[in-house]
């Protein structure tokens, strides 16, 4: 069964985020090797590192990923997708954009997520 | 379709409160030494120290001071302190450290440190609170962010303080349980299960961990992970983590007496290697 995590992440242009799926199928460890990143070790091999723009003392990137990580693996199979809102980030609402600019915006995504 | 269920094992693994470097040579002694550390502030006896560099662990029996440990080693490979240049983990089986600091005030029956947030640190009734200066422990009665009251009247302006709760202080670790090929022990070292994965690569999860037991080549570890693995993959979904249940199958006496209650063992480190 195929299930990912939707996490908000900066695009290149370094303001908006989009969401980027994030596997949570064949997950072999997570781990937080710095206090602004986590990794997921996958059975194949893969590691994914997901890179906050705040610092966070360990485990507490470790143990939100693990708890995210776990929630939407128990969710029901047609739950693909569950969103993940990163430790620290605040959502942006869509309010009126000609009078308020720049509202929509979620502060604090995530920086980058690569997979190596 | 043929596909794996997802499925971990949870561990309760003891969290790092110290890392360092031994600067004097206590090998023989049983003492670790660090000239840059304020050990009072962050062990208590009981703690557990990992020799990192040897793969020897220890109890501490007593804080002799800021920078000295005083240690009792553990488990089959048996050290005798901490030598020059090792580097160490500390480990607090018993307690978890809340806050640590210099009282800047006086109160009868108070705690007073102005510059800290004792709510903030979770600091709660019943909790301990040791005067480090003064060489007694009191119980905690009453929380304010800067004010903490206390069963016995005994802190002054300028005591160092650490107040602490009991429990130990760990974190929740998960490891795959579905798709294991093999569970070994580390062929150099009996405090340390290997779990190997299906693979294409190369896929190992490492466990240290300290076990009282001073019977060398014991499985106990082997088993009981075996076990875990077994059982969590026999939940019914969506039981996605199982919790390790403990050491459950000892084969062999469990001789050292003076750990920790009758807890006859600890995750150090559980990790992808």
């Amino acid at each position: 069964m195929e299930k990912f995590l939707s996490i908000p992440v900066l695009d290149g242009h370094g303001t908006n985020s989009q969401n980027q799926l994030v596997s949570v199928t064949g997950i072999l460890s997570i781990g937080q090797p710095t206090t602004s990143s986590a990794t997921i070790n996958y059975i194949g091999g893969k590691v994914v590192t997901l890179q906050w723009p705040n610092q966070f003392p360990s485990p507490i990137l470790k143990e939100a990923i693990q708890t995210a990580s776990m929630n939407a693996l128990k969710s029901g199979w047609t739950s693909v997708s569950d969103y993940y809102a990163p430790k620290g980030m605040v959502a942006g609402a869509a309010v009126n954009s000609s009078t308020e600019p720049n509202s929509f915006l979620n502060t604090n995504p995530l920086t980058s997520i690569v997979i190596a | 379709m043929n596909t794996n269920m997802e499925k971990f094992i949870n561990f309760k693994q003891l969290d790092v409160v110290k890392t360092g470097t031994s600067t004097a040579n206590g090998a023989g002694a049983l003492t670790l030494t660090d000239s840059a550390a304020v050990f009072t502030q962050l062990v208590l006896p009981h703690a557990i120290v990992w020799d990192r560099d040897n793969n020897r662990k220890y109890l501490v029996t007593a804080v002799t001071s800021d920078t000295v440990l005083a240690l009792e080693s553990i488990g089959v490979d048996t050290g005798t302190g901490i030598p020059t240049g090792a580097d160490y983990f500390i480990y607090m089986p018993e307690y978890t450290v809340r806050q640590a600091g210099t009282a800047d005030g006086t109160g009868s029956f108070q705690l007073i440190d102005t510059g800290v947030d004792f709510v903030t640190a979770g600091v709660k009734v019943g909790d301990y609170a040791l005067d480090i200066t003064a060489a007694v422990t009191a119980k905690v009665t009453a929380v304010t962010p800067t004010i903490l009251t206390v069963d016995t009247d005994t802190f002054l302006g300028g005591d160092a303080y650490l107040v602490y709760s009991e429990g130990a202080n760990d974190i929740d670790v998960i490891m795959r349980s579905a798709d294991v090929a093999d569970v070994s022990n580390a062929a150099t070292d009996t405090s340390i299960v290997n779990v190997t994965y299906e693979s294409s690569v190369s896929s190992v999860v490492k466990i240290d961990y300290a076990y009282s037991s001073t019977v060398g080549s014991n499985s106990d570890m082997r088993g009981a992970v075996q076990d875990a693995i077994v059982e969590s993959l026999e939940t019914a979904w969506p039981n996605v983590t199982y919790d390790f249940p403990g050491l459950l199958n000892p084969a062999v006496a469990v001789t050292n007496a003076t750990w920790l209650g009758g807890r006859n063992y600890f995750f150090l480190r559980i990790q992808k290697v």
